[in-house]
């Protein structure tokens, strides 16, 4: 072992890095993004299940409404605000599970949480441009859910960025990818 | 990094345009495409480990040069306001933020072929 090896084993910190992005102060504030995200699209949900009569809407009059009870909303079996509350869930559970050694040992909920922060971020980012372009409304708390899942993105990615570059360590070292993935404890004793 | 906040604040600025000016249907939809994507790939660059994606402003950038050309603007303004704004994003973009942190290659290294400069 040399010594970046050495420094890695003993802090968790990747090799080649200043610090953990797998710490707790580095995931806790995105869990908790996730779960005002969460809270936002469940509240659009129940409105768009006609749970709640009427929508919140201080800047753009019907505006809400109109993006809300529009053909997009009903295109899936489900709300859209409901894909929207799963994948904030699907964020915060992500971002909880494994500990701050987690980008090496449990790759895959890293990668799982990098696909449901940063994807699904980009198709919010969508989501915003249909409000003007087909419906010529905005709708706030569909911005506020939009911003939320933006400001995820960057700092969320680091943890993947350490996950991807360990899984390509283990592919040049000719060790199994697939165990090493799932985190298999004989596959991440073996690689730097 | 005050590179990717002008371009934040431009594509605010392109998405509230069209209400403020009373923009027509063709450059209100192009502001309302490119200023949410423009905002939010700034954004996302504002974090040291993805300040890439802030070259990816210079694609958007690029289509409202063009569409500002190619598209029926109505008026003179909203072809101006086009032109300035594209050209400011496409400058913005080549100014990423400082990596203050190592990342042992970055996103690149996941491409890199030779096994030792990954691991060293």
């Amino acid at each position: 072992m040399d010594k970046n090896q050495t420094k890695e084993a003993t802090s968790n910190i990747p090799l080649g890095w200043d610090y953990n992005p797998a710490t707790w102060g580095q995931r806790i504030p995105l869990v908790a993004l996730a779960l005002v995200g969460f809270g936002v699209a469940t509240y659009l949900t129940l409105y768009q299940l006609g749970y709640v009569a009427e929508v919140g809407e201080p800047f753009f009059g019907d505006g809400s409404k109109r993006v809300l009870d529009s053909y997009i909303s009903k295109v899936l079996p489900v709300p859209d605000a409901a894909l929207g509350a799963f994948g904030y869930l699907l964020d915060a559970v992500g971002g909880l599970v494994g500990g701050p050694r987690r980008w090496r040992s449990m790759p895959w909920i890293v990668v799982l949480f990098g696909v449901a922060v940063g994807p699904l971020g980009l198709v919010s980012v969508m989501l915003v441009v249909f409000q003007p372009v087909l419906f010529d409304a905005w709708c706030t708390l569909c911005l506020a859910s939009a911003f939320i899942s933006i400001v995820m993105i960057g700092p969320a990615m680091d943890e993947v960025l350490a996950s991807l570059q360990y899984l390509k360590r283990v592919k040049n070292s000719d060790v199994s990818l697939w165990k090493a993935f799932w985190g298999y404890k004989s596959v991440n004793e073996k690689i730097a | 990094m005050w590179a990717q906040i002008v371009n934040a604040i431009i594509g605010i600025g392109l998405t509230a345009a069209p209400q403020i000016f009373g923009f027509g249907k063709v450059a209100s939809n192009v502001n309302h495409i490119v200023g949410p994507v423009v905002f939010s790939f700034a954004f996302i660059a504002l974090s040291n480990c993805t300040r890439s994606v802030g070259r990816w402003n210079i694609v958007p950038g690029i289509g409202l040069l063009i569409g500002s050309f190619a598209l029926n603007y109505g008026s003179k303004v909203e072809i101006v306001q086009a032109v300035v704004a594209a050209l400011l994003i496409i400058l913005c973009s080549f100014f990423l933020r400082k990596s203050t942190t190592a990342f042992n290659g970055g996103w690149t290294a996941l491409w890199e072929t030779d096994a030792k400069k990954i691991i060293s």
